[in-house]
């Protein structure tokens, strides 16, 4: 009955609360644009159903997100309430007891904490019904998909983060310690899961930190689930997930108990801090509480001092003294307070811990460069996968008790009634909250140098350490805490005022998903910054720091506002909250709100006019319509013959100071189809301006600027074989920014572009829109993404595609190196400039760079052993950056030797490895030229425990990509390029360092990250996506080289290549190599060749249990159980089981785990589907301790681990 | 300087009418507002104190208009909340540095002898080194008052500074605040008749936002003299007085009533006249049997 009531009486007083429906109306509304804006544009793409169990799931998880870090006031209030209104001797003294009233309140807050939640369902269903939305996206409503969600997701996150509010604000007695719950519980999900996944590469710990699911269902689910399965199949609960669900509620439960053993009903009369307050009773006596004492007796001496005459004064002094006085308390207030300093220094030592863990790229360790380290120390405000995203989080809870802190210490009053004008209060607090955010800033920067230290990277950059941190990162942060005081001051509720500034900062951080996309709209938000070594901050500062700017006068408007608003009384309605701003709006605040209206129209104008004026400004959604437009306009010229590029003939001019580069281009087009063609169409390039452009004997009959595609009529028609020219000029040169900033083509140091700028024939299928949705909405009819392995049109027609030679004269600064394709034929310096001749002495694909940069060039001739051609190879580096030059040399020769005697001739005079700036690692292959960003330098190998040259691989891959035949744009091209580089890569890595450095390499190759395994999806033949192409397609390649020799897998290969390598059409697809390889392959491995490239196949194999028994001294007899299993998997993810049919498997006795010692045997066995008993006699001294079946994992099959199994003694 | 208080007009947002055209005018010296719980009195106090703003009505204090000229009104202002709290872990010498530089003492070594002075004024010098979260309710509303009387204001605004003392600690509360009045305006709002009748030159009694009398205590006592009259009776026979006579008051005293009764000749012979005080002086007010001289 008293439980009854308790319930009763929370319950309802929770209902009346305003925040709890603000709770709910924010979640329903983000759940709403969520799947209106996001899933739906997603479910376009994809096409499932925007009201799936799959999209319900997600939007469940990002609502209960959200939740956790808004929603913490409702548990909070539950019981610290009735202590912190000093209600609580009246409830105590009650005749109730612990359960009553502890169950009572808690289960209340649960309940209203689960019809709050229930928002995230709600949200789907408007989405579902609301005007507008393509009826093909919405599937038939199904209770089951949104009761699993609520059921596996909701219910359990709502009651363990409940539990653990309650717990925290209960035992601790304050309302605010519910939050510090939802920090906690952010932090477990959000950066100890990121940190276990990233930096320990231990996803399946980070499935237990992950407190709501958000792992299972954003990563797993969304990754492995295919679009049938995304709309119609139903949440399951097993597995880790079920794991995790068990983990968290017994969380929540312990949470409970906890704070039923350790809640009392009693009087606090010592005041002890929050610690102290957790801290079991034998500890407490550390923390000293408030000693009384005892005052002297009152006779009332009548004192008059001389103090009485000193007046106080008003001046500029008086008043930057109180701006002081506030600034300093309330910093100290916030530093030595409470967690304050120690959360920083430990955040500080979480980075001096962790980030050298994850100073790596693909595992291979990196030089503690300070641009590396910046980059993990730093992020803007709306990073959304930072860990610093604490920063702001906290900055707004200081905000909240630095705006709030005279007022809820009772000295509001006298405080408000001392002449203090309030752009004083405004200003200490801003000033406090900046010296924070310099604090914490400091401590990062002083971790980045320890990084550096401890990882034997002493070169710091002292000033770019101090621009990054008190330059860029810092103003990120001043900008959000004048938001967050300024909406504080406005709002006037502490609770509602976080509120809503994490919905702004939620809209900050995700405007770009619910259609917010001008960076004008989002505050705080710029175009972001960047640093490398080879172009310092290149182009990025200048946009950046005129989007600040421009946010800046933002902020200087917002702090009129909190100045107008402060509030001093103690009438909080709104009205007369109005009447006394109107009051407080003279003298200097108009100045000031003027002149921050000035600014904010002055800068933004000037803004405006760059990302809207003087460039054109699309959204995606504009940006669609506008190729939907190009399709429709010259879709039908898609088969008109045109004419392709036989010679380029550049004259180029690259001013690195100015950052311009003028181009006069020739092209000789000449007619290799069998028809008459009367009309070219020529499109000029985005980017650059094409200021002339002549064809032979021709008018132009059609122009498109804004498309860009023109079309010109012959006066004599072009008949099959002839030539024309093409006579063209272009400028470069940058006119301030765009929404994402400045184009950087051209740059001080370090200028890449490519073939892009440069006008191209014929309509250009690539440019036209892929999205199912895009393309509906745009009244477009559906296409395939990738043509079809089976379309023969994917092969190209007579005289569509041909290579090209390239003749380059180009001129830059002296002091940097010009690099064009081909051989260097003539450089000369003059007047500070400095020219080059290139050319290509053997046709390459139109796909090439230009680079301009002061390099180093580190050069080897290599010499191919049976023609005895000589080809150059070049590295060229940035100065410094040296690091693995010798191993991209070493790689590249061993490659060459290993290729050009395996798949055929090096066709090229020369090889050239190209720097350009960037952070990335990855290279990238055109013919003749291999490019890579300084990441790639950054890599520092030697420090690598595994001890695997994965440069070495990496290079022999990039090198491979020489030899590859020109592909069909079709399904499965990736194949013929990707897997076959790895391929290649894995023959002169084995040949160079031996089978067990192949081995590592595959083991790297295994790891989950970067590329997860895929189950579900089609047979290899018909590969595209990144792990069937990098991971899937060389392992297959591997398997078959064990079940039939790497000689004849290379053999069926050169063939292949031999076949398709002029570059003429038709081109190559996977069929072509696939019947190669079926020729080499005997009638008893066919079945294999089969599984592996027809069908989507693993194996699942399994040692179950394995015993020995000694023979005599030396021999042994090993018995093992081993289930086999083999399937299929479709790309709706069905398993169908194929038979195993004695297949030759391997399987091995160790003396143990280790694979570094030699295995006592490895032998071949039969293997049938299902159980079956293996056993093998060993000769060996030493007992063997483990067994495997496919112990080097031939075979694809997802679970290594089981292939092992620890002897048993035989009994 | 005296503060002139014109038909002040104050409703909240709930409806509820908190002062209506309240007008005063208080000059230097204690100035008493004497009235029961919820009758506007720290409505008024905070208006005067710039706190709050009135619906209409105008506040002068000298030549200063306090609904405008706010910041030059809070340099000659003290006021005491009628309830503040205080940081538990600050000792109230730094708490009271703190609002010595709020109030413009920035000079270090004066702000020293301003601190040290008024510690010494309201004798917490030798405990000034200890933290707040330790005083006793006298101690601390002493403390309140360090903090009022920095910067020797003007004008004093006290907001039933003594409820929740105990006797002693009252005595001495009202010595302090006496000392005060000597050269500002002090005004003092309570509903504790004591408060007002042992220190004040001038009072007011404020009900259900109405100012109902505006006087000199001792004045009002004297005219009161003559219409006041006792009798003791029984509890049971208090509603048959009731219907007789204007009782304005009852009082228990050993087991039976004393009521008092106004009337301006003698009702009867069972009525003792007496001599009038101020809490008379207070329920004839309330009862309406008295009303401003003005009116």
């Amino acid at each position: 009955m008293r439980f009854r009531e308790i319930f009763r009486y929370e319950f309802a007083y929770q209902a009346r609360r305003v925040s709890n429906w603000l709770f709910a109306f924010v979640l329903v509304d983000i759940s709403f644009l969520l799947t209106k804006e996001n899933f739906l544009a997603d479910a376009m793409l994809d096409d499932f159903y925007i009201n799936s169990p799959f999209v319900v799931a997600m939007v469940t998880v990002f609502a209960t997100m959200l939740w956790v870090l808004i929603g913490g006031s409702t548990a909070g209030e539950a019981t610290a309430r009735d202590v912190e209104s000093l209600m609580h001797p009246l409830v105590y003294t009650q005749p109730v007891t612990k359960l009553e009233y502890l169950g009572g309140r808690f289960l209340a807050v649960l309940a209203i904490n689960l019809l709050i939640i229930n928002a995230a369902p709600l949200g789907v269903i408007m989405a579902t019904f609301w005007p507008g939305v393509d009826p093909e996206v919405i599937g038939p409503f199904r209770f089951a998909a949104f009761a699993r969600p609520w059921l596996f997701i909701a219910l359990p996150n709502v009651f363990s983060v409940t539990a653990l509010q309650f717990a925290f604000s209960t035992i601790g007695r304050r309302a605010t310690l519910a939050y510090v719950a939802s920090v906690a519980v952010f932090f477990s999900t959000y950066i100890l899961s990121g940190i276990f996944i990233g930096a320990i590469g231990k996803p399946e710990i980070a499935h237990f930190t992950d407190a709501i699911g958000i792992i299972t269902v954003v990563s797993d689910i969304a990754n492995n689930w295919t679009p049938i399965e995304k709309s119609h199949r139903l949440l399951e609960l097993n597995g880790s997930f079920l794991l995790n669900r068990i983990t968290w509620v017994s969380i929540g439960f312990a949470a409970l108990l906890i704070t039923y053993i350790r809640f009392r009903f009693e009087h606090v009369t010592v005041s002890r801090n929050v610690i102290a307050q957790l801290a079991p009773h034998w500890l407490r006596g550390l923390f000293r509480a408030i000693p009384r004492f005892e005052v002297p007796d009152y006779p009332h001496p009548r004192v008059t001092t001389a103090s009485e005459n000193i007046t106080p004064t008003f001046d500029l002094r008086s008043r930057l003294r109180q701006v002081l006085l506030i600034t300093s308390t309330s910093y100290r207030k916030i530093t030595f307070g409470g967690l304050g300093i120690w959360l920083w220094l430990l955040s500080g030592l979480f980075a001096f811990i962790f980030i050298p863990e994850n100073m790596e790229l693909d595992s291979i360790p990196q030089l503690a460069k300070p641009e590396l380290v910046v980059n993990f120390l730093t992020g803007p405000l709306n990073k959304l996968a930072s860990p610093w995203i604490i920063i702001p989080l906290f900055l707004l809870i200081y905000t909240g008790e630095l705006v709030w802190r005279e007022r809820e210490a009772g000295l509001g009053e006298l405080t408000d009634s001392k002449p203090v004008p309030e752009w004083i209060f405004f200003l200490g607090r801003f000033f406090a909250l900046a010296l924070i955010a310099i604090t914490w800033l400091s401590i990062l920067m002083v971790a980045g140098l320890l990084i550096q230290l401890r990882m034997g990277y002493p070169l710091f950059d002292i000033p770019f350490y101090l621009k990054a941190f008190y330059g860029f990162q810092l103003t990120e942060y001043l900008l959000f805490i004048v938001l967050a005081i300024t909406v504080h001051v406005f709002v006037n509720h502490k609770y509602i005022a976080h509120l809503v500034v994490l919905v702004a900062y939620a809209f900050i951080l995700l405007g770009f998903m619910l259609g917010l996309e001008h960076k004008m709209l989002m505050y705080g938000v710029s175009p972001p910054w960047s640093y490398t070594e080879m172009r310092s901050f290149g182009t990025s500062a200048g946009p950046w720091i005129w989007f600040k700017f421009y946010w800046a006068s933002w902020a200087l408007l917002l702090a009129v506002i909190a100045r107008l608003f402060w509030v001093r009384s103690k009438d909080n309605n709104f009205r007369v909250r109005w009447v006394v701003a109107k009051g407080r709006f003279k003298g200097g605040t108009v100045l000031i709100a003027a002149a921050a209206i000035m600014l904010v129209v002055i800068i933004g104008g000037y803004v405006f006019y760059n990302t809207n004026i003087l460039h054109e400004y699309r959204s995606e959604a504009g940006y669609a319509k506008r190729l939907a437009q190009y399709e429709h306009l010259y879709g039908r010229y898609r088969n008109t013959p045109q004419p392709i590029i036989n010679t380029f003939s550049l004259k180029i001019d690259i001013h690195p100071k100015t950052r311009t580069a003028d181009v006069r281009g020739q092209y000789e087009l000449v007619n290799m189809t069998d028809f008459v063609i009367d009309t070219i169409h020529v499109e000029n390039a985005a980017g650059v301006e094409t200021t002339s452009l002549k064809l032979d004997q021709s008018s132009i009959i059609s122009e498109d600027r804004e498309l860009r595609h023109n079309i010109y009529k012959l006066t004599k028609p072009l008949q099959p074989g002839d030539i024309i020219h093409l006579d063209f000029q272009l400028h470069y040169e940058t006119h301030g920014f765009t929404v994402i900033g400045t184009s950087s083509d051209v740059l001080a140091n370090g200028t890449k572009f490519t073939n892009e700028w440069f006008p191209v024939i014929g309509y250009q299928a690539m440019r036209e829109l892929y999205s199912p949705g895009d393309r509906r909405k745009n009244g477009l009819k559906p296409r395939p993404i990738v043509p079809s392995l089976y379309d023969s049109t994917a092969r190209g027609t007579k005289g569509d595609s041909q290579p090209i030679n390239v003749e380059t004269e180009i001129t830059t600064d002296e002091g940097q190196t010009a690099i064009a394709p081909g051989v260097l034929q003539e450089t000369s310096t003059k007047d500070g400039r400095t020219y080059f001749k290139y050319s290509t002495t053997a046709p390459i694909s139109n796909s090439f760079g230009i680079f301009s940069a002061k390099y180093e060039i580190n050069e080897s001739t290599w010499t191919d052993s049976t023609t005895g051609r000589k080809v150059v190879v070049q590295v060229f580096h940035s100065p410094g950056h040296d690091n693995n030059v010798a191993r991209m040399m070493k790689s590249a020769r061993a490659s060459l030797d290993f290729y050009s005697e395996r798949y055929g001739e090096y066709r090229y005079p020369i090889l050239k490895f190209i720097e350009y700036p960037g952070h990335g690692a990855g290279m990238h292959a055109e013919p003749m030229e291999i490019t890579f960003q300084e990441g790639f330098s950054a890599w520092d190998p030697d420090n690598d425990p595994e001890n695997l040259d994965l440069i070495f691989g990496i290079v022999g891959h990039e090198v491979a990509h020489q030899f590859q035949a020109p592909l069909a744009f079709a399904e499965g091209a990736p194949i013929l390029s990707e897997s076959f580089a790895w391929y290649c890569s894995m023959g002169v890595v084995e040949r160079t360092y031996g089978h067990d450095h192949l081995r590592k390499l595959l083991r790297f190759m295994r790891e989950p990250y970067p590329y997860q395994p895929i189950k579900l999806g089609v047979p290899l033949l018909r590969g595209l996506d990144p792990y069937l192409s990098y991971r899937k397609g060389p392992f297959a390649l591997y398997a078959l080289t064990e079940y039939i020799g790497r000689k004849n897998v290379d053999s069926a290969m050169h063939v292949f290549l031999d076949k398709f390598r002029s570059g003429e059409s038709p081109r190559a697809t996977t069929l072509d190599l696939y019947a190669e390889l079926k020729k080499v392959t005997p009638d008893s491995v066919q079945y294999l060749l089969h599984d592996l490239f027809e069908k989507n196949t693993f194996w699942e194999l399994e040692t179950e249990k394995a015993t020995v028994s000694r023979l005599d001294s030396t021999t042994w007899q090993v018995t093992m159980d081993v289930k086999a299993r083999k399937i299929e998997v479709d790309s709706a993810g069905v398993e169908t089981e194929i038979p195993m049919k004695s297949e030759w498997l391997e399987v091995g006795v160790f003396e143990n785990r280790a694979l570094s010692r030699p295995p006592i045997l490895i032998t071949k066995r039969q293997i049938d589907s299902g159980d079956q008993t293996i056993s093998i006699e060993v000769k060996s001294a030493i007992k063997p301790e483990r067994v495997a079946i496919d112990p080097y994992h031939v075979l694809i099959d997802l679970d290594t681990d089981n292939n092992y199994k620890r002897i048993r003694d035989e009994k | 300087m005296a503060l002139e208080i014109s038909n002040i007009t104050k409703t909240y947002s709930n409806g509820v009418q908190a002062l209506r055209n309240v007008s005063l005018t208080i000059p230097n010296g204690m100035y008493g507002l004497l009235g029961p719980n919820g009758a506007g009195k720290s409505t008024l106090m905070r208006m005067l104190a710039t706190l709050q703003e009135p619906d209409s009505g105008s506040i002068r204090l000298g030549d200063l208009d306090v609904l405008k000229q706010k910041d030059e009104v809070r340099q000659t202002l003290g006021y005491l909340p009628q309830e503040f709290g205080v940081y538990p872990k600050v000792t109230a010498e730094s708490l009271l540095d703190h609002f010595a530089i709020l109030k413009g003492f920035s000079r270090k070594s004066s702000r020293r002898e301003v601190v040290d002075g008024l510690l010494k004024k309201v004798n917490l010098w030798d405990v000034r080194k200890q933290k707040l979260g330790g005083y006793s309710g006298g101690m601390r509303q002493r403390f309140g008052v360090a903090i009022a009387l920095l910067g020797n204001p003007k004008l004093m605004i006290v907001d039933e500074p003594t409820a929740g003392l105990d006797p002693a600690e009252r005595v001495r509360f009202l010595n302090l605040l006496s000392e005060l009045g000597e050269n500002s305006a002090v005004l003092l709002s309570t509903h504790i008749v004591e408060d007002v009748s042992e220190l004040c030159t001038r009072m007011a009694i404020i009900n259900k936002g109405e100012i109902l009398l505006e006087a000199v205590p001792l004045e009002a006592m004297n005219d009161l003299r003559g219409r006041i009259w006792s009798c003791v009776i029984s509890k049971d026979q208090l509603p048959e007085l009731e219907k007789k006579h204007a009782v304005i008051s009852t009082k228990l005293l050993g087991g039976r009533t004393v009521a008092h009764i106004y009337n301006n000749k003698s009702p009867g012979p069972d009525f003792e006249k007496v001599e009038p005080d101020l809490e008379d002086v207070y329920f004839c007010a309330m009862a309406g049997h008295i009303k401003n001289r003005n009116n």
